[in-house]
């Protein structure tokens, strides 16, 4: 067996010296092939640590890049099949210790904020990526206003539109404090509840510290904007008692509301330091404008969900990603070509360098930029043989815009957790 | 409060009617467990479809790539029989080995994935928060 293996380590380097010679001839696969089949079986060569792990470079090419072409994208799928590979001796299979050695995270940019984040995923396939996606836009829970308790709302804006528009507003809360309500009773683990309570003055005269002048001056009827900041949060529950107690027992010293809170929320240890509302830019968002003598009086209930269920429970405003764009000069683009290529992206992906003698070269500054808009090699076929735009398969740019409820790292892990979990779930119930 | 604020008073459900609330929550609670979720021949187990319900594309996906990539799978791939339905096939077919195995695998792989993913992120979010401190302390307090 020594033996063996010691023979099959020379042809290997030989191999590999030849591989090295002919790198750039598309015969090398075939070459390799035929070669290990000399030595014994393949599965015997794939059990080899030393196995050479190059694919021919033009395939290799193919399978890492999205070639974006004129007239359409070419070699957009990924290779999955664990043995799509196998005729040139390549095992395409899963390995985890290869996944852990080639993924990176590289974190591109925070907003001052916090909110939005920007980073590079590299070394993951679409499948993964575009699952955490997904889980990120509707499978993430917040809390959202889900009920609309309406006491008054005389202003221009219809109940159920004003309803809508509640449940629309982000609630800075952490989402993991609470539980989902279920068909529970609203109580202090599953619910938050809002108070609206605002009135605009009947006419001038009502405007409290206005000086007569000043009345005189503005002729214009008094108006309000709500506010999100108006929604107060009522850390005891419901202040609205039910009907059916009103009519029985006046007398009775404890009537019921619409929430069943058996203590407050803000003597919970979780609650009292860090206050449930409307984080400092998003509580200036616009709920309704009133009139002169216009109210609204309202109490809202806020629940657990997720994103699935209704839009407004998804915890960003969007998260997506984008492949790596990869721009390439096949060759050298001097003087005159360099400036109207320079001239001809718009997002000014091109640079110019002088070199000697007062010549300029193209360089390729920014592919990041790129947008694969592709009016680099619009313009007959030369400019197609000029320039090369690609897309690197396994190279994800992901930005998540958080609305406020968590950070967008957090968020991501969240993501990621719940794909954890549904794993999870696959496995015990199929054991 | 006066008695007539209370004949005003509405309520408005802004969501799916609750059934289907509930449904999606069962999910997260993962109480629901299936009766039978393999569908294949007791005689041979080494081709099977598995029924799973509250999933979709985002886990079908995901699984299909990495049953894809075990060497074990002659053959998978997954179906959403109905968009209206909460439920995901996904058909397996192994050169020999049972078919339930591979999947969990499969599952169990992806899951390692994930770990990982999170500890990378993790790393990289710590790294570059000590590169470029935030001016205010406040997304630290929320985590
Ligand atoms: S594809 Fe568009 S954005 Fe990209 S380099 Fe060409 S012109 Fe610029």
């Amino acid at each position: 067996m020594a033996k063996k293996d010691q023979k099959m380590s020379e042809t290997e380097t030989e191999e590999e010296e030849t591989e090295a010679e002919s790198m750039s001839e598309s015969e090398s696969g075939s070459e390799e092939q035929k070669q290990e089949s000399k030595g014994g079986g393949i599965d015997y060569i794939m059990s080899l640590p030393d196995v050479p792990r190059n694919l021919p470079p033009h395939v290799e090419l193919q399978r890492t890049r999205v070639f974006a072409n004129i007239d359409a994208p070419t070699h957009t799928d990924s290779i999955q099949y664990s043995g799509a590979f196998a005729s040139v001796g390549l095992d395409n299979s899963f390995r985890l210790d290869q996944f852990r050695n080639n993924f990176r995270v590289e974190v591109i940019r925070f907003s001052d904020d916090g909110m939005d984040m920007e980073f590079d995923m590299i070394g993951i396939d679409p499948a993964i990526a575009n699952a955490f996606r997904r889980i990120l836009i509707a499978e993430v829970p917040t809390m959202a206003i889900e009920k609309v308790f309406i006491a008054n709302n005389t202003s221009l804006i219809q109940d159920e539109v004003l309803a809508h528009r509640l449940g629309l507003i982000p609630i800075s809360v952490d989402p993991r404090l609470f539980e989902y309500a279920e068909n529970n009773a609203p109580n202090e683990r599953n619910t938050i509840v809002f108070k609206l309570h605002v009135q605009c003055a009947k006419d001038l005269e009502e405007e409290k510290g206005q000086s007569k002048k000043k009345k005189e001056e503005k002729k214009v009827p008094p108006r309000i904007t709500v506010k999100a900041k108006d929604l107060k949060w009522l850390p005891k529950g419901s202040e609205f008692y039910l009907e059916s107690e009103d009519s029985n027992s006046n007398s009775s010293s404890k009537s019921k509301t619409y929430t069943s809170f058996t203590c407050s929320q803000d003597s919970l240890p979780k609650f009292s330091n860090n206050k449930i509302g409307f984080k400092e830019p998003l509580d200036d968002i616009n709920i309704a404008r009133l009139g002169p003598g216009q109210e609204i009086e309202l109490e809202a209930q806020a629940v657990k969900g997720v994103g699935k269920t209704h839009a407004k429970w998804s915890p960003v405003a969007t998260a997506w990603y984008r492949m790596l764009p990869e721009v390439v000069l096949l060759e050298e683009i001097e003087d005159e070509d360099a400036e109207t290529l320079k001239e001809k992206c718009p997002v000014g992906v091109f640079d110019i360098e002088d070199i000697a003698n007062g010549r300029k070269r193209l360089t390729v500054a920014r592919p990041r930029a790129c947008t694969l808009c592709r009016e680099c090699i619009r313009g007959g076929e030369e400019w197609e043989k000029r320039v090369s735009l690609r897309r690197v398969k396994d190279h994800f740019i992901f930005t998540i815009e958080s609305t406020g409820a968590l950070p967008p790292e957090v968020l991501f892990t969240e993501a990621v957790k719940i794909l954890e979990s549904k794993c999870e779930r696959v496995i015990s119930e199929l054991s | 409060m006066s008695d007539i604020y209370l004949t005003n008073r509405l309520t408005y459900s802004l969501s799916l009617p609750p059934r289907t609330l509930s449904s999606t929550i069962s999910q997260w609670c993962c109480r629901e467990l299936l009766t039978k979720m393999e569908h294949g021949s007791y005689a041979d187990n080494s081709n099977a479809t598995f029924s799973l319900t509250d999933e979709d594309h985002t886990l079908a996906n995901a699984v299909r790539f990495s049953l894809n990539q075990d060497p074990r799978v002659s053959f998978s791939g997954y179906s959403i029989p109905h968009p209206s339905d909460n439920r995901v096939n996904i058909r397996v077919q192994t050169t020999g080995a049972p078919a339930r195995e591979v999947l969990k695998d499969a599952c169990q792989d992806l899951m390692m994935m994930c770990q990982h993913v999170r500890s990378t992120l993790d790393v990289a979010v710590a790294d570059f928060k000590l590169r470029n401190p935030p001016k205010k302390d406040e997304d630290t307090d929320m985590k």
